[in-house]
């Protein structure tokens, strides 16, 4: 069976990284990582998009001189004025793709090329279809679909594009409420950005000082760090022609060669995986959700 | 104003309409709903006396069918919508796109409302779904503030339904992933959220321990209200030493005191959660939110209710719906 | 402290299960996915508890002394009786006794729930149990109008004092309940056996002594 070249795509940084250091990022992903698509842009809490946007014009022209795939995410959680007028100004003048992560940006952007970003729910093949029916040319599944929903949308997709989140801590909940300011006993309005202090997450833990989940602003992460690095011919199978690596403050360069070497090499699986676990040394790896299990489980 | 109350079995659906509830909700006794749990809700004969029963009195019937269906296995929902309209219900919920088109393409007549599920927070997103499928109501997610409600009512071309009562969700309802992630069943595909099944309370000397699964959510000293183990509801550590309700207290929401602005920002109908809450919280709700919306709308000042001892952790907020929530 | 009348007691309550069977099908409903399990239902104020086991719907009890050993418990649930009644007939949120923490869940929470759903999901009342149209107690219902009321009435109003030394407000020493409860016993059995002697005189045309 010979199945279309598998693309490897990174995720738009869901932390709140200072500006330069995400240019810098983007510049050396640009120069080195072996990764196809790029989405940019924030999706986690608008008060933090001003410091980045100025950057996004240069920083989308040097990946695409390096060959890449340039995609703009939207906002995930969008309620107030200004995030709908913002919103409505990316959909109508984006000189780039757009991943829509709300509904409001697919109805904006209904019978034009889209992408259904991972914070929209697709859970079925019905729904699936609509998607692609309406403008969608690649669709984003959601972290918690287990193995069986992914193989069955595959089927559907019918080579489709489809994308699956492969590696990095999963984007569980979106809130309004802020919980990195009121950990800090800081309001939402006067967060005083406090989030920065935290590149990948801020580490909550129980009573019993086990580690639970990590907090991103108004976004709950997955305490481990989602690998579906054994995963990956599985899911070539299944028909996902998509796998996104979630940025995270380490060496994205490495993990991305990992990645595309074990979808290249699959004989390789084993040895990346040791390779994977050096770089990653923020959590333990896990991959639950694929197979149907807790999230935070690895399944070996 | 229409008040919209929650039955998990027959005799809070009986309890919810001899308090005044101008519609009672209900889910099927399967995964096809959001609040799943074992010896809940309805079969489908059952529904059908109740909506026999609810119609006569002049009351209505909706169902809620808002979970999300599974790849590869869409004849559950898809039958659930099916008796729905067979049995003559005068709405039903739901959230997945999918199931929404299977609706509007073989039951065109059924009134379709948007459930919470759906999370549509702004105008844009409640457009697409009144454009593509035709919704006649949605159900606002509790993430948005009043003022925020009343702008978006007055750019939507549908009715708004809000929560006034309940159990509260501090994340957007259908976006949240944190109880799979640590049991394995979720909201959007089992309909059960911190399922009682991974549940577990363990007195340990003085303190009364809950776990959920493999975590301890919460402990209660002696004397303490509890609270069920709901994982965005425990005391945990972030940054600094000291443990702290770090996504909410566990606590209910309750939106009395504001009764008034909502009435008056538009909105049609107010919806007290709880279909897995038993009958003696159905009457006790159920009526003292029928007294208040009557009072208010005849402009008489809000009467006196005792809601205190039933909300979670004996406790309430208006949550989100005033801004120094978030 | 005396033995406690447990023989009376284990009757009543099959007869009991048995009529809640009968009157609440629904119930049994609900419970069957719970298949196999043992729930201690424990009256902290009360000097006995409750072994209930269902098998797939099925409910049989038992009483059991304070302190007796009782193994393969699938859930516990403590509580004063007071509450524990409220909560069978459906006046009390079960979720508002345990958040006061009036109420004890220990074990298995979700086959704790099951049993409250299901037992929420009517509206069931002791006393159309134990009085009903075929309940343990009927022919004192069902002759109330005739000639034998006034004596039927007497006996009604024994069995309230039964029932309310166990629906209302435990204040009673458990000692002074321990006496009403075997004064009953015997009251009930002695009064068994007067209606039998009655229906007999009542087949055979008899004049009762009491009638006008």
């Amino acid at each position: 069976m010979t199945l279309p070249m598998a693309k490897l795509t990174l995720g738009p940084v869901l932390y709140n990284w200072p500006a330069e250091k995400k240019r810098d990022f983007y510049f050396k992903i640009a120069d080195e990582a072996p990764v196809d698509v790029i989405y940019i842009g924030e999706v986690t809490c608008s008060k933090r998009a001003p410091f980045f946007s100025p950057f996004i014009p240069e920083v989308c022209e040097r990946l695409e001189a390096a060959g890449k795939e340039v995609v703009l995410s939207t906002l995930a959680l969008i309620m107030s004025k200004r995030e709908r007028k913002e919103l409505n100004e990316l959909t109508v003048g984006s000189p780039w793709p757009i991943e829509a992560n709300d509904l409001s940006a697919i109805s904006l952007l209904r019978d034009k090329k889209h992408i259904v970003g991972p914070f929209v729910n697709v859970y079925n093949e019905g729904t699936l279809e609509h998607f692609y029916n309406s403008g969608a040319s690649r669709v984003v599944l959601s972290c918690e679909l287990p193995s069986a929903s992914i193989a069955e949308l595959g089927r559907t997709a019918k080579g489709r594009e489809i994308e699956v989140q492969a590696f990095g801590r999963l984007p569980l909940a979106l809130s309004a409420r802020c919980y990195h300011a009121r950990s800090h006993n800081l309001t939402k309005d006067g967060c005083q950005y406090i989030c920065e202090l935290d590149p990948d997450g801020m580490d909550v833990r129980t009573l019993d000082d086990t580690p639970f989940l990590a907090v991103n602003g108004t976004q709950t992460m997955s305490y481990t760090v989602n690998s579906l690095l054994g995963e990956l011919q599985m899911l070539k199978t299944f028909g996902v022609t998509h796998f996104r690596l979630w940025p995270h403050d380490m060496d994205m360069v490495e993990v991305a060669r990992i990645f595309r070497n074990a979808l290249d090499n699959p004989e390789d699986s084993e040895r990346s995986l040791g390779l994977l676990q050096e770089i990653v040394a923020i959590a333990p790896l896990s991959n639950g959700f694929f197979h149907a299990a807790e999230g935070f489980r690895m399944v070996e | 104003m229409e008040l919209v109350c929650p039955a998990g079995t027959p005799s809070a659906l009986k309890a919810a309409l001899e308090a005044g509830a101008d519609v009672v909700y209900v889910g099927f006794r399967d995964e096809t709903n959001a609040r799943n749990f074992p010896g809940l809700n309805f079969s489908p004969e059952e529904l059908r006396v109740a909506t026999a029963q609810a119609q006569s009195m002049g009351r209505q019937i909706y169902v809620a069918i808002n979970t999300y269906p599974e790849a590869g296995n869409l004849t559950p929902w898809h039958r659930a919508v099916d008796l729905a309209a067979d049995i003559g219900v005068d709405a039903v919920i739901m959230a997945d796109i999918g199931l929404l088109d299977y609706t509007t393409r073989r039951h065109p007549t059924l009134r379709r409302h948007l459930s919470v599920q759906a999370s549509a927070s702004n105008p844009e997103a409640v457009n697409f779904y009144r454009a593509a499928f035709d919704v006649q109501r949605v159900v606002l997610p509790r993430v948005l503030t009043v003022r925020e409600i009343k702008d978006l009512i007055d750019e939507i071309e549908v009715e708004a339904e809000v929560f006034a009562f309940g159990g509260m969700c501090v994340m957007a309802e259908g976006r949240c992933s944190l109880s799979s992630y640590i049991t394995g069943k979720s909201p959007n595909m089992n309909g059960v959220c911190s399922p009682a099944s991974h549940v577990d309370y363990e007195q340990r000397g003085r303190k009364l321990i809950s776990k959920l699964g493999d975590f301890t959510i919460n402990a209660y000293p002696d004397g303490e209200a509890a609270g069920y183990p709901t994982l965005c509801k425990g005391r945990f550590f972030g940054q600094g030493d000291d443990p702290s309700y770090l996504f909410e207290e566990p606590t209910s929401l309750n939106v009395m005191a504001l009764l008034p602005e909502l009435i008056n920002s538009g909105v049609k109908a107010l919806k007290i959660e709880g279909r897995q809450r038993g009958k003696a919280y159905v009457s006790q709700v159920v009526s003292s939110y029928r007294r208040a919306i009557d009072a208010v709308l005849r402009g008489e000042a809000l009467p006196d209710s005792n809601l205190g001892s039933i909300t979670e952790g004996a406790r309430s907020t208006a949550g989100a719906y005033q801004k120094s929530w978030r | 402290m005396r033995p406690l009348p447990v023989k009376f007691l284990s009757r009543l309550l099959t007869i009991f299960l048995g009529r809640m069977k009968r009157l609440y099908p629904e119930i049994a409903n609900r419970l069957t996915p719970l298949g196999h399990c043992r729930f201690h239902i424990i009256p902290t104020d009360f000097p006995f508890s409750f072994l209930v086991i269902l098998d797939n719907g099925k409910a049989t009890a038992k009483i059991l002394n304070k302190g007796q050993a009782v193994s393969n418990i699938t859930a516990s649930i403590s509580g004063d009786i007071y509450s524990l009644i409220q909560l069978l007939e459906g006046s009390v949120d079960g979720d508002t006794l345990f958040f006061t923490r009036r109420l004890i869940v220990e074990g298995d929470t979700e086959a704790v729930l099951t049993l409250r759903n299901a037992i929420d999901s009517v509206d069931l009342s002791i006393k159309h149990i134990l009085t009903g149209l075929t309940g343990p107690l009927t022919p004192l219902f069902k002759r109330a109008a005739t000639p034998l009321s006034s004596f039927h009435r007497t006996a009604l109003k024994d069995f309230s004092i039964l029932q309310q030394s166990l629906v209302g407000p435990v204040t009673r020493r458990i000692s002074q309940m321990d006496e009403e409860i075997s004064r009953q016993e015997k009251r009930l059995i002695q009064q068994g056996k007067e209606i039998k002697k009655i229906q007999a005189s009542v087949k055979r045309g008899d004049k009762v002594a009491g009638e006008n």
